[in-house]
């Protein structure tokens, strides 16, 4: 991990406005404050909000103003307005703004009008920011471009880390016992939001159940908290399709989620609005072939190493999965890709750029 | 079916090689053989999602209910006990499934309840939205 010697010398620290439990963004602030130890920097989480199984793991968010002191790095990751943009603004340079990009508000119409003001608020203090940062960091060129239309000036890519041990736990016996049945498993991760277009998967998932493979089924990994009223509709929609095989999964452990990895035979995404989708990287990750919709940061994220959908086709796209499920060569080829991209991703291949990074500001 | 032809999805490189094609052909083999009709897919395709059409006040209202109505929804079992708590949490474990046992067809019941109430209560909520 050579060329950083800037970074073994300075405290670097990390603001964000919850630590929480299955979170990307929060995952990426424990992985790269473990980077950011080995590299021998001091490094400290500071967090509004912490879940109760990431208790110790952050310290509260106003104390970071104590310590930030001439030389510390901030990096503050934003992806909605929050209070804690009020403390970043008044914290010393060189402070590191990192984009995760805001959710389109217009996608929580009809869903949560308070999650949709707080995203708008969130796009305004983003415009606000242009003067309160040393270097803006994206985790992606999708969310990079957002930065320069705004007028940010010092751009850069530093993709979200895989870190492969989260991900050597044992599987769960029970889930996958009865899972694996010679059942074809369609797999979704992600929180229930509305810009992830899951009734899209539903109707892609109608067609290969209804009319390819009954014997065939649907995980829907991930909460619906503050998206109740989506969930609610997703559920209607099954049952106004008559569709049956679906299997919301809610919040599951680290241990669950690779077991629902493990259990997959295609990754289906039909999102509208991604920053990064982090579940992409880790399906490849287990070798599962992914179908995308091409939309924000998923074509780049993606790369070669899946099949990217151009237009939603609903019917087309539930019998590209099924050929992706019989045909053996066409399936391992997927697989074979989507490991090679994923280990672009991970710590090793990652670490350098941030050393880069961290010695430019 | 894309009217104007184009392919819907792109494999890159040699393996997507006629994938399109393939698909395409199975496809047409499937509407050939009545296992499945064009209406339909355009039934499907174009089904709208039903959200909330009311107020903000309103769709709050209704989504706080939204967040109960599934009654056989547990939480995750945890205990914050160092030592004991691993313990604690198995017999908790092994307690809900000899209650589960008990309960599940009262569930399921106040379930069914929930959920057409809660449809019935989304349309009353937007129809008052609708009167002003």
């Amino acid at each position: 991990m050579g060329g950083g010697a800037e970074v073994l010398e300075r405290s670097v620290h990390q603001l964000v406005p919850n630590l929480a439990f299955g979170d990307a963004i929060s995952q990426q602030a424990l992985t790269l404050r473990r980077i950011l130890r080995a590299l021998g920097a001091r490094s400290e989480i500071f967090a509004e909000h912490v879940d109760a199984q990431l208790h110790g793991e952050a310290r509260p968010y106003r104390q970071l103003r104590d310590e930030a002191r001439d030389g510390t790095v901030a990096l503050y990751h934003f992806s909605i307005g929050s209070e804690v943009t009020d403390l970043y603004r008044l914290l010393p340079n060189p402070r590191i703004l990192v984009y995760h990009n805001i959710t389109p508000p217009e996608f929580f119409r009809g869903v949560n009008a308070e999650v949709a003001r707080l995203c708008a608020r969130g796009r305004e203090e983003l415009r606000a920011l242009r003067a309160h940062c040393t270097l803006a960091l994206a985790d992606s060129e999708f969310n990079r471009q957002e930065l320069a239309a705004l007028g940010f000036e010092h751009t850069a890519v530093l993709p979200i880390l895989l870190d492969p041990e989260r991900y050597r736990v044992r599987p769960v016996r029970r889930l996958e016992r009865p899972y694996r049945d010679g059942h074809v498993n369609f797999l979704h991760v992600g929180r229930l939001v509305p810009n992830k277009r899951i009734e899209d998967v539903l109707k892609v998932f109608y067609f290969y159940r209804r009319r390819i493979n009954p014997d065939s089924r649907l995980f829907l990994v991930g909460i619906d908290t503050d998206m109740e009223i989506y969930s609610v509709a997703l559920r209607q929609m099954i049952h106004d399709l008559g569709l049956s095989g679906v299997a919301f999964a809610g919040r599951v452990s680290q241990r669950e989620l690779v077991t629902y990895y493990r259990l997959a035979h295609v990754y289906l995404c039909m999102s509208e609005h991604e920053g990064f989708c982090v579940p992409l990287v880790e399906a490849m990750h287990f070798g599962v072939p992914i179908i995308a919709y091409a939309a924000g940061a998923v074509p780049e994220t993606l790369g070669d190493a899946g099949a990217l959908v151009l237009r939603k086709d609903f019917a087309e796209i539930a019998e590209l999965a099924a050929m992706v499920c019989e045909d053996p060569t066409l399936r391992e080829a997927l697989a074979a890709r989507g490991r090679a991209r994923a280990r672009e991703f991970l710590p090793e291949a990652v670490t350098p750029l941030l050393e880069r990074l961290l010695g430019s500001v | 079916m894309d009217a104007t032809g184009g392919p819907s999805f792109r494999i890159a490189g040699e393996i997507g090689r006629g994938v399109v094609e393939k698909v395409r052909a199975r496809l047409a083999d499937r509407l050939a053989r009545g296992i499945l009709d064009r209406d339909e897919i355009a039934r499907v395709s174009t089904m709208p999602l039903r959200t909330f059409a009311g107020g903000d006040a309103a769709s709050e209202i209704f989504r706080r209910c939204c967040v109960t109505w599934e009654v056989d929804r547990v939480p995750a079992l945890t205990s914050h006990r160092p030592l004991i708590g691993p313990l604690l949490v198995a017999i908790k474990r092994v307690a809900r499934r000899l209650l589960r046992f008990q309960t599940e067809a009262q569930f399921s019941r106040q379930r069914d309840f929930n959920w057409n109430l809660l449809l019935v209560l989304r349309e009353l909520l937007e129809r008052d939205g609708r009167r002003g």
